[in-house]
């Protein structure tokens, strides 16, 4: 289950803020573990985050998707 | 590891040889300065140093055959040495030009070379010698370390590593190293830990902290502790016991003025309630209207303000008082600070504190003329009002300036049940009341403190463990007495009692006596259970969650419980008073033998109470830091929770150290670019294979991708298929991929992999190696690519995830061909491979 962002940083904000809910060390110590999964970029220039464990709002939920294109191994 | 340094004598000669430890390998030749050589008359090549004309500084050359009249020419040009004189008793005179004679230097004793002569500007040597030294680096293989135990392998065996890690420590043999960073699932706190800590039990003991509050803790299904929240009958503490409890743990009456006001636990502990107790009273509580009492004397005016009082008497005033007031509230162990100004005494009288309406006194002081007198009274009993005795005078004033109580004392009057069954403990009687602030603080103990006189809490409705099983665990102190009860009834003998040598269980139709032969002092977490059966034995004791085993089982035992209830906490009737620290109750009327452990953990964790073991629970533990120990601080980390291997799995260490899990998202990163592009290249790495049907990176530096000329770099590989590992390289820009292989089954290995490119070998398990002659040198132009990883290959993003566990990796950027065999001897002796 995916929700899927139009950049990478906003994929990173929401990302941050499960971090910050799950009291992950990046957020209480200042260093170690900032998120629980972190956004790949996706074959249509999006950004997908994998959410399966994440706490959602209702709109959020409605706005998940079960699949997404990941961007393609190219070149380096 | 640390550089050698040698200083050698020879030939009167002393030089200093550095021999940088972490680099050499093997069998190395090297050249050293060794003095200079000697002057003789056929030498054709000289140093000169010329103190004065540093530009004439340098090596000259003449041609054979040398004679006293050969000129001598300055390396580079431009500076020659020649005889400008000669006669034959001195012989020649030299002199040392460059566009113009600089001088002419006098010979003597028939000098016939330039070194021969008197002068003083110049010295002259014979060149420096050359020597060439042969070092044998080579580690020595060790094979007197005990299995498991290897020396460290950086600081004792091979230094100079480029990157390295491992659970066990390579720099200490003591393991004092940092080497990985946790992240334990049930609260994500992570910790660091040393070598020693993995291996002596502390990390894994710390994932499995019981972090779930006893009365959240659920009951075990198979799926672990997923079922309901177990509930418990009565639970007492200044901490919350529950994630979902916010209110009052405990209601707290001052000593000063007797104010009664409730705590959270967040109070106790942020100083909200010592703030309250210690609240200083400025003031009067009643304005003082003194007469006097006994005596010929007489209160001939007074008068006051909520803060002050003045009175002047007269005569023979032997006591001046007012015995019904409460000028002032206080207890035994309160301050009264004053400021009084005292004139007209014919001799120094007494001021007195007492307790209201009567005559006893619980704090005194002299006082004679003067003004602004500060004096402090120790309240040794309740107050009180203030008497004045034995003041005589014609015409004497006392004015009170200022009146301040300092309280001391804070007093429990209710301790909450946080069970939600309103099972409360309340003592409404002053002088019954345990005490949570003492001497201007909290109690040293963190508790509350009971007297043992009379000290004690009454239910605010009874428990009943009536044909039911029943648990309670307390931590307190041990107790002289066994009726000296935790749980107790105010009508009858029955109830729990912990002593130090034996707990009671008295709710059966008599009384169950565990006998503890070892003894225990201190506080101690006590735990006595009822397993709510007529079996024998069915009554069982914990002492700091160890069993106690008696020697002499107790013939009640089998005993049900009865009806009696319990309604007290601290006292057997009124008959025995529980004494010293209480910090925690908890009570179920139901059987905990399956949750036991975990309640005393979490008491235990909470508490800091050594000794009781770590709840065998299903918490796994994630690496975010591998720490590399070659000195680089190329630390391999993992930000994201969902990437991170697993190093204890349900509750057990990993067997084969950091595991990778499925091979679908899980690896570590580094910063370090360096070790990609390499003309040489060493690995040694012991890892469970990868032997399922598809190809992994064990770890890796950029990527090598078959028929692109996009990308490059070098990869240990896992090939599945055909169950063999691999180094595979590739230079961007060059589609040609290279690589070289041996076979591996599934069981843990180590691969050794050495190489001076295009040579490399590698090998299993200290193997015959095979070998390859035109292997790529690896390179990678993007240091963001080319940086080391471990669990997967990178070529855009992280790709070809390894799915088993990797013990130890270390990677040198030179060739350890001659180290190699004492390396894998060091390896395989601390983990027993082959």
């Amino acid at each position: 289950m995916y929700l899927i962002y139009a950049s990478e940083e906003a994929a990173i904000e929401r990302a941050d803020e499960e971090g910050k809910d799950l009291n992950f060390s990046y957020w209480t110590d200042g260093k170690g573990t900032r998120w629980l999964t972190k956004p790949v970029p996706t074959a249509d220039g999006m950004w997908a985050l994998d959410v399966d464990d994440y706490d959602l709002d209702e709109s959020e939920e409605s706005a998940t998707v079960d699949t997404y294109s990941p961007l393609e191994v190219g070149e380096d | 590891m640390a550089d050698r340094v040698l200083t050698r004598v020879q030939g009167g000669a002393t030089d200093t040889i550095h021999i940088n430890t972490d680099k050499f390998a093997g069998v190395r030749t090297m050249s050293v300065t060794a003095g200079a050589a000697p002057l003789t008359d056929d030498t054709t090549s000289i140093q000169v140093t010329v103190p004065n004309k540093p530009e004439f500084n340098g090596v000259y050359n003449t041609t054979a055959p040398v004679t006293g009249n050969s000129t001598w020419t300055k390396v580079g040009g431009g500076v020659t040495i020649f005889p400008c004189n000669f006669n034959e008793t001195n012989g020649y005179d030299y002199a040392i030009a460059d566009s113009e004679t600089w001088g002419c230097f006098d010979g003597a004793n028939g000098s016939d070379r330039p070194w021969k002569i008197s002068t003083v500007y110049w010295t002259i040597t014979g060149l420096p010698l050359t020597e060439t030294v042969t070092v044998d680096r080579t580690a020595q293989v060790i094979d007197s370390d005990r299995k498991g135990e290897s020396r460290p392998l950086l600081s004792k065996v091979v230094g100079g590593a480029a990157a390295a890690y491992s659970l066990r420590d390579l720099n200490d043999k003591a393991g004092n190293n940092k080497v990985v960073r946790v992240r334990r699932a049930s609260d994500n706190h992570e910790r660091d830990f040393l070598a020693k800590e993995v291996s002596n039990g502390t990390l894994k003991n710390w994932v499995n902290t019981q972090t779930v509050l006893p009365l959240d803790i659920q009951a075990l299904t198979d799926d672990g502790r997923t079922g309901s929240v177990i509930p418990a009958k009565a639970a007492y503490s200044l901490r919350n016991l529950s994630k979902n409890y916010t209110g009052n743990v405990v209601d707290v009456r001052r000593s000063s003025d007797d104010t009664v006001q409730g705590f959270t636990a967040t109070q106790v502990t942020d100083g909200t309630l010592l703030a309250f107790v210690t609240d200083a009273q400025v003031g009067w509580n009643e304005q003082p209207n003194f007469a006097n009492a006994v005596g010929t004397g007489s209160v001939t005016s007074q008068s006051s303000t909520a803060t002050t009082a003045t009175i002047s008497f007269t005569g023979e005033a032997s006591l001046i008082r007012e015995k019904p007031a409460h000028h002032f509230l206080g207890s035994s162990g309160d301050q009264v600070i004053l400021n009084i100004s005292v004139s007209g005494l014919d001799s120094a009288g007494t001021l007195r504190v007492r307790t209201t309406n009567t005559n006893t006194t619980v704090g005194s002081s002299s006082i004679s003329n003067g003004d602004n007198q500060d004096i402090t009274l120790n309240l040794t009993g309740s107050a009180g009002y203030f008497a004045m005795t034995a003041i005589a005078s014609s015409g004497g004033t006392i004015t009170f300036n200022s009146i301040k109580v300092l309280p001391k004392t804070g007093f429990v009057s209710k301790w909450y049940d946080q069970s939600g069954n309103d099972h409360h403990a309340v003592q409404a009687t002053p002088a019954n009341q345990p005490v949570i602030v003492s001497a201007g603080a909290l109690n040293t103990s963190g508790g509350l403190e009971f007297d043992g006189s009379n000290d004690f809490f009454s239910l605010t409705s009874d428990i009943s463990f009536q044909n039911k099983a029943g648990c309670v665990f307390s931590l307190q102190d041990g107790q002289d007495s066994s009726n000296d009860f935790t749980l107790g009834n105010s009508d009858n003998n029955r109830g729990i009692g912990f002593r130090n040598i034996q707990t009671r269980w008295y709710y059966t139709t008599n009384a169950i006596d565990i006998d503890n032969s070892s003894g225990t002092s201190g506080l101690t977490l006590f735990t006595a259970l009822h397993d709510g059966t007529t079996n024998d034995p069915n009554v069982t004791s914990f002492v700091n969650s160890s069993l106690i085993v008696d020697g002499i089982p107790d013939a009640n035992q089998g005993e049900a419980n009865v009806s009696t209830v319990a309604n007290q906490i601290g006292a057997r009737r009124d008959l025995s008073f529980l004494e010293g620290t209480v910090k925690e109750i908890i009570i179920y009327d139901t059987d905990q033998t399956n949750n036991r452990t975990a309640i005393e953990a979490n008491i235990g964790e909470a508490y800091s109470i050594t000794g009781i073991p770590a709840y065998d629970d299903t918490v796994d533990g994630f690496v975010e830091t591998w720490y590399d120990q070659s000195g680089n601080g190329s630390d391999a980390t993992q930000l994201t929770a969902g990437s991170q291997p697993k190093i204890v799995d349900a509750g057990s260490l990993v067997t084969g150290g950091i595991d990778f899990l499925d091979g679908t998202d899980t690896f570590l990163e580094t910063t370090n670019s360096d070790i990609c592009n390499v003309p040489q290249l060493s690995l040694f790495t012991v890892l469970t294979p990868h032997i399922a049907a598809s190809q992994t990176a064990a770890f890796s530096c950029g990527a090598t991708v078959s028929n692109s000329t996009s990308y490059g770099g070098w990869v240990l590989t896992l090939n599945g298929y055909s169950d063999t590992v691999g180094l595979l390289t590739q230079s961007k820009g060059n589609s040609a991929l290279t690589g070289i292989f041996t076979s591996v089954t599934s069981s843990e290995a180590l691969v050794s992999l050495v190489s001076t490119f295009p040579n490399a070998s590698i090998s299993r398990d200290g193997g015959t190696a095979a070998a390859s002659s035109s292997m790529v040198s690896p390179n990678q132009t993007s240091t963001g690519t080319r940086k080391f990883r471990i669990g997967c290959n990178f070529t855009f993003r992280a790709a070809s995830f390894y799915s088993q566990p990797i013990n130890e990796i270390i990677v040198y950027t030179s060739d350890q061909t001659a180290n190699r065999p004492a390396i894998e001897a060091n390896i395989n002796n601390q983990y027993d491979i082959y």
